[in-house]
């Protein structure tokens, strides 16, 4: 009887330790041989052309990818179709490169660019620690965006590996275009509003420092992974063709691999020194932001003010901007567009007030300069350079008439704006042909044009502001 | 072996019991009030003295009896309960449920009533959203505006237009709550998608977010954090200006208190109290100049 009563109260009780071992013992990173995962899922090449009818509803997102996977060979490569030779391979290549979640390293890379981008093993292993605690869930384990919670959140969270940030600073070529190290510290510091990425700025200096190294980690190995598939499947494609016995298929699968190390490595190369060239290229604009933006406190009733914001409202509603195509209604009007990850955006309504890059004047300008990488908004700022002709136009002011003569004098007010030495204006309007300094005259207008774009969009929200302006939305 | 249980429930209460007398010295106790609402703190200890004492007795009790009445080999008796002894246990719990029904309106009234909320020297709007606090100031001049306009207790109607309509020169910041000594809060409390709830511990203050609605709250710090770093030119908390240090003590959350979603924990924001009126304003114009930065850096 009492054996029996001992036998009970040492069950009951070992129920107890279990449970306190159980959620008592968990290892604060990743376990030490875990490896991340070659890639399967399909590589976009350029965005699809089905135009979507609306988003995907919670929990679509996979189904939505779907899609991608189903536009056959059109805009599509699918890395699960390599041999497994192949795959082998590359997995083995990244592990070198890159190592293991637990011990992350960028290999192959030119020291110095290592030490620009803080990528050295200490702080990436710092960093793949905050990750696995901050971002994981929802940026998944290899950055692909597709963490648990990744499906039940939209906009869906940042897939990295493609390697496009979607609010940059850097004036590289759209095709190079990488963050800058303090874009991504901001993004992390203010979160993104209307979005599901919150803000982590109670989180200390360096650990947020060790994050951004973490991520830029994550989209150079996810970059590379990218790209060394696409030239393998490219490679076997081109196999096919030639129609050879299963013998010399083989021999030339060993012979392409053999050669696949020092094609990463210029990948590798390649990718990193992308990022290093951005960290260099801030965008600093030409002009100084219009003054009732410059000033704290300044009235943005003021006649500078109006003319700034009126001439942003024209320009926003011209062809040349071109805004109103996709932003139709001030964005109002839903509209629907394919992404460069395969998901839905929509352009921004305007109206809200609110600005997932960043409410700064200096983020709107940068936004509209170089555009919203990967959603389809392109750079604005040269479409905003006046053209030779307009610029000559000017000579012979009163000759014209019409629209044209409304333009031409848009531009004479918007060059005295400039406030340019008098002897050069003179020089400008009566002969422009000798006039020297005609590229960065253009580009200083475009400047001051994508600025009063900015002033514009700051009071378009508001209807007093809209009201005070002459500015008429409905 | 048959007394084991009886021991077991002993040790468990009397363990219970230890935790809360040397809280106090562990630092696990109630954070410093630096509120007005002493109301709460007083409620709670009232509370918790008679819900110990009961529990005290009623463990007393359960671990006597199975210690005396452990098996003794015979059979058991069977009875039908004492109809008396119920009506007792039933009536006084009942009893005292309702005194502390009673003993509570005040508080209550002094925390939630919007008749009763005093005229604010400071208002501003809190959005709760997963997974952060978004808060959005008036600039100086429109402070002032609503400050002067609201004279009695009653809502100008200047204060309910820029509740509802955000304004061009509003100053946005993610999770840092700033307000000034002694000064009389008022929080337009918002969620822009589900139950949140906005809990200021040190202040004893708690209130749901609700989506829809805008909920007032007030509240009033009397205890300064915060002070002006000149070296990064920021401002931070945790500053004690009666010793002239700083002390980790003096941070204040803020934490939301109703489980929200996968994120719940990482709703973490502070609670800024500057020594004046001035100081404030210093901070928000600096806020406002951060909002306005058209300088790439």
């Amino acid at each position: 009887m009492d054996a029996h009563r001992w036998l009970t109260f040492c069950r009951i009780l070992s129920v107890f330790v279990f449970a306190g071992l159980v959620t008592g013992c968990v290892e604060n990173d990743y376990p030490s041989s875990l490896r991340y995962p070659l890639r399967d899922d399909p590589i976009l090449v350029k965005p699809l052309e089905t135009t979507p009818t609306g988003f995907d509803k919670p929990g679509e997102l996979f189904d939505l990818l779907k899609k991608v996977r189903d536009e056959k060979d059109k805009n599509n490569i699918l890395p699960i179709r390599l041999v497994s030779v192949q795959k082998r391979s590359v997995e083995a290549l990244l592990r070198q490169l890159f190592g293991r979640p637990r011990f992350p390293q960028v290999n192959g890379v030119d020291p110095a660019i290592i030490e620009e981008l803080k990528l050295d093993e200490d702080t990436l292993a710092e960093g793949s620690r905050l990750y696995r605690l901050h971002c994981l869930h929802c940026h998944g384990l290899t950055g692909n965006g597709r963490g648990p919670t990744a499906p039940w959140v939209n906009p869906h969270p940042r897939d990295y590996r493609p390697g496009i940030f979607k609010f940059t600073s850097s004036g590289q070529i759209e095709q190079q275009r990488k963050p800058l190290r303090s874009d991504l510290v901001r993004t992390l510091r203010q979160g993104i509003e209307g979005t599901s990425m919150p803000s982590f700025g109670l989180l200390p200096d360096d650990e947020i420092e060790a994050l951004v190294s973490y991520v830029i980690h994550l989209s150079i190995r996810g970059q590379t992974e990218m790209l060394v598939l696409s030239d393998l499947m490219e490679k076997n494609k081109a196999r096919e063709q030639k129609e050879l016995s299963p013998e010399e298929q083989r021999k030339e699968v060993e012979a392409e691999l053999a050669n696949l190390q020092e094609f990463a490595l210029q990948v590798v190369e390649n990718v990193a020194r992308e990022w290093q060239q951005a960290q260099s290229s801030l965008i600093v604009p030409l002009t100084e932001a219009p003054e009732n933006l410059r000033t704290a406190g300044a009235s943005p009733t003021s006649e500078v003010a109006k003319e700034s914001i009126r001439n942003g409202f024209e320009l926003f509603m011209s062809a040349k901007a071109g805004c109103g195509g996709c932003h139709q209604d001030f964005g109002r009007k839903e509209r629907f567009l394919n992404d460069a990850w395969g998901t839905i955006v929509r352009p921004a309504d305007l109206v809200k007030g609110v600005y997932r890059g960043g409410r700064r004047p200096i983020d709107l300008y940068w936004r509209i300069h170089s555009g919203v990488n990967g959603a389809g908004m392109p750079a604005i700022f040269n479409g905003l350079r006046p053209s030779d002709s307009e610029l000559k136009a000017l000579a012979a002011i009163d000759k014209l008439d019409g629209q044209t003569k409304r333009e031409a004098e848009n531009l004479l007010a918007e060059i005295k704006r400039l406030q340019l030495p008098k002897e050069e204006l003179d020089v400008l309007l009566t002969d422009y042909d000798k006039f020297t300094r005609k590229d960065e005259l253009k580009n200083q207008l475009a400047s001051q044009r994508t600025w009063d774009i900015v002033n514009f969009l700051l009071v378009l929200p508001y209807p007093k502001m809209r009201q005070a302006h002459g500015i008429d939305i409905h | 072996m048959n007394r084991l249980w009886s021991i077991l429930f002993g040790v468990v209460m009397t363990l219970a019991v230890l935790a809360f007398v040397i809280a106090p010295a562990m630092g696990w106790w109630l954070p410093e009030n630096i509120g007005t609402f002493y109301g709460v703190d007083t409620l709670f200890y009232v509370i918790l003295a008679t819900t110990g004492f009961f529990f005290v007795l009623t463990e007393a009790i359960l671990v006597y009896n199975i210690f005396a009445f452990t098996d003794r080999g015979e059979k058991a008796d069977y009875s039908h309960g004492n109809h008396r002894l119920e009506m007792f246990w039933t009536a006084v719990p009942g009893v005292l449920l309702l005194l502390l029904a009673i003993l509570q309106i005040r508080t209550w009234e002094e925390i939630k009533y919007q008749t009763r909320m005093p005229t604010p020297d400071h208002v501003f709007e809190v959005s709760a959203r997963q997974f952060e606090w978004r808060i959005r100031y008036p600039n100086a001049i429109q402070l002032d505006r609503i400050t002067s306009a609201w004279q009695d207790k009653s809502e100008p109607a200047l204060a309910r237009n820029w509740q509802q309509f955000p304004h061009y020169d509003d100053v946005h910041v993610v999770n840092e709550v700033h307000t000034w000594k002694d000064a009389n809060v008022r929080i337009y409390l918002k969620s822009k998608d589900v139950l949140h709830s906005f809990y200021l511990p040190n202040l004893r203050l708690k209130q749901d977010a609700v989506p829809g609605k805008t909920i007032p709250v007030w509240f009033r710090a009397t205890r300064a954090n915060t002070i002006y770093n000149e070296q990064t030119r920021e401002w931070v908390d945790r500053y004690n200006y009666e010793k002239k240090r700083f002390d980790s003590s003096l941070r204040y959350d803020l934490a939301c208190a109703e489980l929200c979603g996968w994120g719940h924990y990482k709703m973490l924001g502070r609670l800024f109290v500057h020594p004046d009126r001035e100081d404030y304003l210093n901070w928000l114009k600096s806020a406002q100049e951060k909002q306005r930065q058209t300088q790439a850096q």
